[in-house]
């Protein structure tokens, strides 16, 4: 017997179950293998493990993995970090991340209302000979299609869609499809689903508040944005007071030395230099498609 | 030697091929994964259907075709090591 070097595959299963065991909180393991028991995802390895934590557990949950040796990976060059719905974790021993959420992005409700529905609908599975909770297959596909519409023509996104909408077209009873709209109302993904709901013939529905709104509005320029960063970053710069722009079109030109490394873990100072340089000469190539993303997007705004 | 074992109720483990299986006590978070191969592996497997400790090494000593001394001291050692890491409860 001896302490494992693990593959992918055994980790994911064994970190999936763990990571529901290791804190008296309320943990939802999702997307990976659960969704691909559910039959929602085609069989691909994950490159982590995702988990939904309530909302109020959240700091305890992350506490407790830092106690325990896991490390806070912090978000590499994003301009906006206002918005933290999870943090990423890292142990070595462990050959894959662990992704703690609070919230999932595209669910424009009350992140403890989002909760509180996927925890009233939580099922059992077995993973690795241990039981393991996860959400019901109707909220699941709620929220493995929110994640793949984040990066809507990804080419992987665009097949693991179809994947989805071809499962759920066949799997799922009308009531299921009803209960699948229900959910999408109550957690505020009624308009964030739309492409998808559309596709399975469910009817959506105008965004319930103000704040409802704002988020919608802020998920169509992060998906307008997902392939393009320098989006964000100029959509940052814009909402900023003018004395505050030059210390963020800093970090856009100049990221930190710990955030390139991160990014380009391996490479010596002459490389990230070259990855410097690459990523300038990129951002300057990106930059008048992003000023026409957000000029269209104010524009609607 | 007769004592009931049993998996403690609170591991996991997978078993990507035949010959090798990694174990996990699931809700210790310092834990570390323990691999078991060859004899090790089978000695796990025997848990499954067996119950005491003189029925796993009996299995044991089955499925290699051998003697019950010749597994004997090894496998009785190997349940004294699962026991202590919490990965098998005995009573």
């Amino acid at each position: 017997m001896s302490q494992a070097v693990l593959t992918h595959d055994e980790a994911e299963l064994l970190l999936a179950v763990a990571s529901q065991r290791w804190c008296d909180a309320r943990v939802l393991a999702i997307k990976g293998p659960t969704a691909r028991a559910q039959g929602l995802r085609a069989p691909r390895a994950s490159v982590d493990v995702d988990v939904l934590v309530h909302p109020a557990d959240w700091p305890e949950y992350c506490s407790r993995l830092e106690a325990a040796g896991w490390t806070w990976v912090e978000p590499g060059d994003k301009p906006d970090q206002r918005h933290e719905h999870s943090r990423t974790y890292r142990n070595p021993a462990w050959p894959l991340e662990l992704d703690v959420h609070h919230h999932f992005p595209g669910f424009l409700a009350e992140p403890e209302v989002v909760f509180e529905t996927f925890w009233s609908r939580r099922v059992s599975l077995t993973l690795a000979h241990h039981k393991v909770l996860c959400p019901d297959p109707v909220a699941h596909t709620a929220l493995i299609a929110l994640n793949l519409l984040r990066r809507p023509s990804h080419p992987r996104n665009v097949v693991e869609l179809d994947h989805l909408v071809e499962h759920v077209t066949r799997a799922f009873q009308t009531e299921s499809l009803v209960d699948l709209a229900h959910v999408a109302r109550v957690t505020g993904s009624q308009a964030t689903l739309e492409p998808v709901l559309r596709r399975w013939g469910l009817s959506t529905a105008a965004v319930a508040g103000t704040s409802e709104a704002e988020g919608l509005d802020e998920w169509r320029l992060g998906t307008a944005a997902a392939d393009h960063r320098a989006v964000w970053w100029l959509a940052e710069l814009l909402d900023l007071e003018w004395r505050r722009r030059p210390r963020l079109l800093g970090r856009a030109l100049w990221p930190t030395r710990s955030s390139m490394q991160r990014k380009y873990p391996g490479r010596g100072p002459a490389g990230l230099v070259w990855a410097r340089l690459l990523r300038l000469a990129q951002g300057a190539r990106a930059l008048p498609r992003a000023a026409r993303i957000v000029r269209q997007h104010q524009a609607r705004g | 030697m007769k004592g009931p074992v049993r998996r403690h109720p609170d591991v996991a483990w997978v078993s990507s091929d035949p010959g090798r299986i990694v174990v996990l006590r699931v809700d210790r978070i310092e834990d570390l994964a323990q691999v078991l191969q060859g004899s090790a592996a089978e000695i796990w497997r025997c848990l499954d259907s067996c119950h005491t400790r003189r029925s796993v090494i009996s299995a044991l000593a089955s499925t290699y075709g051998v003697e019950v001394p010749v597994v004997r001291d090894d496998a009785a050692a190997f349940l004294d090591r699962l026991v202590e890491l919490g990965l098998v409860v005995e009573g």
